[in-house]
């Protein structure tokens, strides 16, 4: 049943990773993945190692937790896989407070729609999941809890975005 | 440091940031933070502004030493 389970698990990862690079593509203007400029490199660099302090840090509180024999509420594999988000979005956060998010070859008339769509796809199979009953089992947050919480993530995303947006909008002279 | 001289040869030629920005492939946030003093251009970026602006590396970029 567990074997079954990570099949299912590690095939929905390859197809999504598939739409992943399909949509990564299609956003840009040359058919390439994002390009990034000398300053969005280095800010991106900035970007990757906050967020790979932040896993670092959550899988050690997790480690923690454990030794005191505190289990979270949710199922293992969610425990790693909501590390693994809490990392990416401080990436994520990181690298649009720096403007260094979008690439250069972006085109942001494709890239906000799909971000968009993205969030509201998540959100429905979180819902659903809710509505299956299925969030939930014998007292533990099972893995559909990721789509919510992808949802929520792009909601963070875009209150940054929004923010920075504003910031630079105030710095702009020209 | 602010780089005063960058936006004021910027300004000669009449370009807006964006518009550097594409002359020399990068985005408008790296002109703008080089202009603000807040990123330290490597030279080849220097060169391409230069390049661009029809200006010296000591016309825009030499200070001297303090």
């Amino acid at each position: 049943m567990n074997g079954m389970f990570g099949t299912i698990i590690v095939l929905a990862a390859l197809i999504g990773l598939i739409i992943g690079i399909v949509i990564v593509k299609s956003i840009s203007t040359d058919g390439r993945f994002a390009q990034y400029d000398e300053m969005q490199q280095r800010a991106r660099g900035v970007a990757y190692k906050y967020g790979f302090y932040t896993m670092t840090g959550c899988l050690a509180l997790v480690i923690v937790l454990d030794l005191f024999d505190i289990r979270l509420p949710m199922e293992q594999n969610l425990i790693y896989m909501l590390i693994f988000l809490c990392g990416l979005t401080v990436q994520a956060c990181t690298s649009i407070w720096k403007d260094a998010y979008v690439g250069l070859n972006t085109k942001m008339s494709r890239f906000l729609p799909a971000m968009v769509i993205i969030a509201l796809f998540n959100l429905f199979v979180g819902i659903s999941a809710i509505a299956r009953g299925g969030m939930i089992s014998e007292g533990l947050l099972q893995t559909p809890f990721i789509n919510l919480s992808l949802a929520v993530i792009f909601v963070i995303l875009a209150i940054v975005g929004g923010l920075k947006m504003l910031v630079n909008k105030r710095e702009e002279e020209d | 440091m602010k780089n005063l001289r960058l936006k004021a040869a910027r300004a000669a030629k009449d370009l807006s940031q964006d518009e550097l920005a594409k002359l020399c492939n990068v985005s408008r946030q790296t002109i703008s933070a080089i202009e603000k003093g807040d990123y330290n251009p490597t030279i080849n970026l220097c060169l391409s502004i230069c390049y661009a602006l029809d200006k010296t590396l000591d016309e825009l970029f030499w200070t001297d030493p303090v």
